[in-house]
């Protein structure tokens, strides 16, 4: 075998965070959905962000109550473009605020159950035998339980905070997500690769979370943005059912709840938080199905 | 009808099918021309991309939704079939045209009983009754030798065995007797004795219904046997095409030649004739060279002569029989020079027993909790993975383990890597007993000083890490080397050892083709500096001509090393090739040990017997006897009692074979076999292979003479 | 707690017309058809109950006119006042069921058994109806039985949006109240219908796939 003459080669370094995320966006672009549905959801994103910017009024100021969408305040002189509610603060402003609600505890309440399911799912997958006998059986029983029920049997006991909220989502998600961290796991531990690190001695630990977990992460960001789509949808559910967060607040679910009863005479105080609610949904759902689409074909 | 007689069923012109990707066409298959008679049997032989598939498919007119017919035409009985309407398609598919798959049980409906999905054929293209479909699938199970008919045709797929789910496949190509059949690489997924059986009936075929046939294959040993002409394509297009004879024994193309000489023919030989890889790689389809195809990877090839202008085929003059070729320069090609450098290595001494295995035996526990089981006592089965294992392998030594699916070579191979423990017995690594000791207890120096090389060269790496990292996190796992240079610096010269470019360090796996990713797994196994390595069939999963790159890259290093090799395959050629000593199991039992010359000769034992006949060879100088075994392999749950081969031993002696279990005949030192028959009938035996005389006659010693059923010794 | 079930017609047909839905849009991945299918189904996804409701309430009480808004029940049973709810209620199931279905309908197309099918000449519509059809909807089967959980929870938000004495609003009320025992006895029969479900699904998945029935 020649000796090779060449002098050493530098050290590798990770491509700059830059650069992968430039390329992960230009990968985006194959898929118009997913572009569609990124799209939306960063709209809502900077809006929670630049709330204090973009909002015309303060969201707990009550001002004119019953005005209609278009109509002019007349102290300020500015528009109420989505009109007001019955006790007289603005709807675009609320639905602006909103989404910060829903934005900062929807993400963490996924993060969390995330957290959880893959521990679970890797342990049940990877190890088998009791753990998987246990945890399955949980997960199933969890499962198969009308979620609703649940939420609001351990909210209305425990009382509704964003801790508790963030808790109840946490506990509701978690198996869903073992289920399909448990599949990818039983998949990939077969493979060749993961023979290769057992043969080397290597611990379960880091054969769950540097073999098998990167290679699981296509389907998993796929079901992390549906997921976090259901978590939007149960908050505003919550709210809706008069189980969120308190007033005053702005919540979309609460809006809608409060206003409903006036709803036949001013539609708008409650169609436009619905509308709110479905188009970061639908946000997501699109991203997720770009997202599919693209690593199908990769 | 004799018009009908002459004319072709299958004629081809100039067919170029071509792909449509976002990124532009794609040509898959350029200038293709094949004519094929009644009766006649056709191989179609080339490796990954070289479009052998895209051709049946286009025939069948199956291209999908990208792909398309852009040129020439394909003329079935003489009726052009590249613009038939799809009412007439759907009329020629499954009754004048049928296919046979490579996978069968992923062929057949899982939802469907096998009588339903038969009974279709004729159903659907005659019209006749039900009853009447049922008789006559029934009746070509029977011909396709399937035992049992009428239980097949009421089970599911999933309830039969690989072997009869190809049958079944051939059946149902076969109920409404095609003019045409197609077989896209048949035996691929089946075991080496199944293997045999499908090809007998498939050359059966031919004659019983005068069936035209397209053989695919990458198997030259196969198309041999089954074909009286063959096609070899490289990269879209047919470079050479001929009888059988004639391309086989005077190739005039260097493709062709390459081929041949990277295979490992039973002239070859390690160390006096080694295998030849075909250097360089295979062309993407959208990056072909100008000119001829295989320019860039040929030593004959000159400017001017072979490129920048398309080479077309010319015929081979001085032939009787049509032989063409796509070499612009046959003429002046001395094609009796040995290929290769002629490269010589010496034979090398084993040393010392490194590995001593010692009545191994590991038995899987496997609790049915079901009330029945309960009520009856037998609660626990036991699966006999490997029974009473003996044998030993020396220092530089290559051992190969031979056997078809549930002989319990894997789980060997998981017992000696302490992924599992053995049940009883003792396996000595170099003075240490490991039996016992699973993986993660054993010392990091034993770890790093036993390695492995997997199988699936697309599943070996890890796909989300470079090459440099995973073979870097080897490198300091095993304690080899602790400080990043030095770590780094030893990637590099394992990068060297396995001849990839030291760029290769920042690449992915998904940026490597399979013998690349193949190597860092050899790469990585040695990382360690093994004294021994298991190999598990590092090369099947691979192209032909990277296979022999691949081998003797494995070859190299071990000659370098010393290190001791444990080769488990299924292929006797390479394994014949490349072996010292073997050991062939069947059924978690070992039939048979020895050096490579008293395996591959008498006496032998039935099964060794029957594998050997089953192996396809590429010599057309060499013919064998033939031996087909009956039956399947049995559950490895519920394993005969006695000799596990006595339901299928062609040289069963009798009662004695299903109640004892043999003893070990020793036919020399290192030279064991398990059986119940005299060693006097068995070294009396024929020896499988004989070379035959130029003009076809048998030259060795007795002709070939089929021995099935229960002949108990010659 | 007995009046609670919603009326169990409307469900089957709201499902079988899921299914089929699904079935067309996977048939022929990526055609118009698939297309508009699915931006139907992947719409009904977004929707949560309550808003489904709203926008029901809009477009059929408020701007149509055509059914009343509410479902209290007072003169007797109403079948008018029964078709908002049971529509908002099975809205998101049904667009969930046609995405599985099409998914599942999908992959099936691709498979190499139906390639052999198509191979042996099998006319397009058989190859649907008796090679695809059986393998595509063993998926959506157990999806189906989940969703009657599902049901049980939406019941909650359609009964408080449509004030319908029911099961949900018995929960919903005991537990703003925190009436433990009515709590615990509703926890009962949310149980005893999840274990009824998830074994009538066991049953009828293992009669849907021959693998698992014999082996």
């Amino acid at each position: 075998m020649a000796a090779s003459t060449e002098a050493a080669v530098p050290l590798p370094r990770r491509q700059s965070g830059m650069v992968r995320f430039a390329k992960a966006v230009a990968l985006l672009r194959e898929s118009p959905v997913g572009m569609v549905g990124a799209g939306i959801v960063i709209a809502w994103a900077l809006a929670a962000i630049l709330a204090p910017l973009i909002s015309p009024f303060d969201p707990n100021s009550t001002i004119l109550p019953f005005q209609k969408p278009g109509a002019i305040d007349p102290t300020t002189g500015k528009v109420f473009w989505l009109g007001t509610d019955k006790i007289g603060r603005d709807i675009l402003s609320r639905i602006i605020y909103g989404g910060r609600r829903v934005l900062i505890y929807g993400p963490i309440a996924t993060f969390c159950a995330y957290a959880v399911g893959i521990v679970m799912g890797l342990a049940a997958g990877y190890f088998r035998g009791w753990w998987d006998s246990i945890l399955s059986r949980v997960s199933d029983i969890v499962l198969s339980f009308p979620i609703f029920v649940l939420y609001v049997i351990v909210i209305s006991t425990f009382g509704a905070s964003g801790l508790n909220i963030v808790l109840a989502i946490i506990f509701a998600s978690a198996p869903g997500i073992m289920r399909i961290v448990r599949g990818l796991t039983l998949d990939l531990r077969n493979r060749d690769y993961v023979a290769a690190a057992q043969t080397r001695g290597e611990s379960p630990f880091y054969i769950m979370f540097v073999e098998i977990l990167p290679n699981a992460r296509g389907p998993l960001i796929v079901d992390a943005c549906l997921r976090l789509g259901y978590v939007t949808i149960t908050i505003g559910t919550l709210g809706f059912l008069g189980l969120g967060l308190p007033p005053p607040d702005p919540d979309w679910g609460g809006m809608v709840n409060e206003n409903r009863a006036l709803a036949p005479a001013f539609p708008h105080m409650i169609v436009y938080p619905c509308l709110a609610i479905s188009s970061l949904v639908l946000g997501l759902n699109l991203l997720a199905d770009g997202l599919r689409e693209i690593s199908i074909r990769d | 009808m004799p018009d009908d007689a002459r004319t072709p069923v299958l004629e081809i012109e100039n067919l170029c099918i071509s792909y449509f990707t976002r990124a532009g066409e794609i040509p898959a298959v350029v200038d293709f021309n094949l004519t094929v008679h009644a009766g006649e049997s056709v191989g179609l032989v080339g490796e990954s991309g070289c479009g052998k598939s895209t051709v049946a498919m286009a025939i069948m007119r199956y291209l999908g939704s990208n792909g398309g017919i852009v040129g020439g035409s394909i003329k079935f009985k003489g009726r052009d079939i590249t613009h038939l309407s799809d009412e007439e398609l759907r009329k020629m598919r499954g009754s004048e045209v049928a296919m046979i798959y490579q996978e069968p049980m992923a062929a057949l409906n899982p939802s469907l009983t096998i009588g339903a999905q038969l009974m279709e054929v004729p159903l659907i293209h005659e019209g006749v009754s039900e009853q009447e479909a049922y008789d006559r699938s029934r009746q070509m199970l029977s011909d396709v030798n399937l035992p049992d008919a009428d239980r097949v045709m009421a089970a599911y797929p999933h309830q039969i065995s690989g072997g009869q789910q190809q049958r079944v496949v051939i059946a149902m190509a076969l109920l409404s007797k095609p003019a045409l059949l197609l077989l896209d690489e048949p035996t691929t997924a089946l075991d080496v004795t199944v293997e045999a059986g499908i090809i007998e009936l498939i050359a059966e075929i031919a004659q019983k219904f005068g069936t035209a046939q397209v053989f695919i294959s990458h198997n030259l040993g196969l198309v041999r046997e089954t074909c009286d002409r063959i096609c070899v394509m490289y990269s879209g297009e047919a470079v050479e095409t001929g009888t059988i004879g004639d391309v086989f024994t005077k190739m005039r193309h260097p493709y062709t030649r390459g081929l041949f000489g990277a295979i490992p023919l039973p002239s070859a030989n390690k160390n006096d004739r080694p295998l030849v890889a075909i250097p360089g790689q295979l062309p993407l389809p959208h990056q072909r060279p100008e000119g001829c195809n295989f320019g860039p990877r040929c030593e004959y090839f000159q400017d001017g002569v072979c490129g920048p202008q398309a080479i077309a085929m010319r015929d081979v003059p001085g032939e009787p029989r049509p032989h063409q070729s796509r070499c612009a320069r046959f003429e002046q090609i001395d094609w009796d020079a040995p290929l290769g450098a002629g490269q010589v290595n010496e034979p090398i001494e084993p040393g010392e027993p490194v590995l001593v295995v010692d009545g191994m035996r590991k038995y899987y526990e496997l609790y049915d909790r079901s009330v029945k089981a309960m009520l009856s006592g037998e609660g626990v089965k036991y699966v006999k993975a490997n029974e009473t294992l003996s044998f030993d392998a020396r220092k530089a030594e290559i051992v190969a383990i031979v056997g078809e699916s549930g002989c319990g070579k894997s789980t060997f191979a998981k017992v000696l890597m302490g992924l599992e423990t053995a049940t009883e017995g003792t396996i000595t690594f170099n003075g240490d007993e490991i039996e016992s000791t699973e993986v993660q207890q054993r010392p990091r120096e034993q770890v790093a000083s036993l390695q492995m090389v997997f199988q699936n060269p697309n599943d070996t790496l890890n796909p989300s890490m470079t090459v440099g990292g995973q073979i870097s996190r080897v490198i300091r796992k095993f304690g080899v080397e602790s400080d990043p240079d030095k770590v780094h610096d030893r990637v590099m010269r394992l990068l060297d050892m396995v001849k990839l470019p030291r760029d290769f360090y920042f690449r992915r796996p998904r940026q490597l083709s399979g013998g690349q990713k193949q190597r860092v797994g050899v790469a990585r196994a040695f990382a360690g500096n093994p004294a021994m390595v298991i190999a598990d069939e590092p090369v099947s999963a691979l192209d032909v001509s990277v296979q022999a790159a691949v081998t003797e890259l494995l070859m190299e290093i071990q000659r370098e090393h010393g290190t001791t090799l444990l080769f488990i395959s299924h292929d006797l050629s390479v394994v014949r090739y490349l072996a010292d000593r073997i050991v062939v199991m069947y059924l978690g039992q070992i039939m048979e040990q020895g050096t490579t010359e008293e395996v591959f000769s008498p006496p032998y034992h039935p099964y060794t017997e029957a594998l050997l006949s089953a192996v396809p060879i590429a010599d057309t100088s060499v013919d064998k006897r033939k031996i087909v075994l009956e039956g399947n392999l049995p559950s490895v749950v519920n394993p005969p009692v006695g000799c596990p081969f006595h339901t299928r031993c062609p040289r069963k002696l009798g009662a004695i074979c299903e109640a004892e279990r043999p003893p070990v005949l020793v036919d020399s030192d290192t030279h064991r076999i398990a059986c119940h028959i005299p060693l006097e009938s068995l070294q009396a035996v024929e020896p499988v292979f004989f070379s035959v005389a130029e003009n076809g006659s048998p030259a060795g010693p007795a002709a070939g003479s089929a021995t099935t059923g229960s002949a108990a010794g010659e | 707690m007995s009046h609670r079930v919603p009326p169990r017609r409307s469900l089957t047909t709201a499902l079988s017309l899921a299914l089929l839905l699904g079935v067309l849009s996977g048939m022929k991945e990526g055609s118009v058809q698939d297309r508009t299918i699915s931006v139907f189904s992947i719409a009904t996804t977004s929707v949560p109950e309550f808003a489904s409701g709203v926008f029901l309430v809009g477009i059929f009480v408020l701007w149509l006119k055509w059914l009343p808004g509410v479902s209290n029940m007072v003169g007797g049973f109403d079948i008018a006042q029964m078709v908002l709810p049971v529509a908002a209620l099975v809205m998101y199931g049904f667009g969930y069921i046609t995405r599985m279905t099409r998914a599942s309908m999908a992959e099936v197309m691709q498979t190499h058994y139906i390639r052999t099918a198509v191979l042996k000449g099998v006319p397009q519509r058989q190859v649907i109806l008796k090679h695809a059809l059986r393998n595509a909807l063993i998926a959506p089967f157990t999806v189906i039985m989940l969703q009657i959980n599902w049901l049980l929870s939406g019941v909650i938000v359609i009964e408080y949006l449509f004030a319908y004495k029911g099961f949900g609003s018995l929960l919903l009320e005991a537990a703003l109240n925190k009436d433990i025992f009515v709590i615990e006895a509703c926890t009962m029969v949310a149980v005893l219908v999840a274990v009824g479900t998830q074994t009538l699904a066991d049953i009828g998945y293992m009669y849907l796939n021959p693998r698992i029935r014999f082996s």
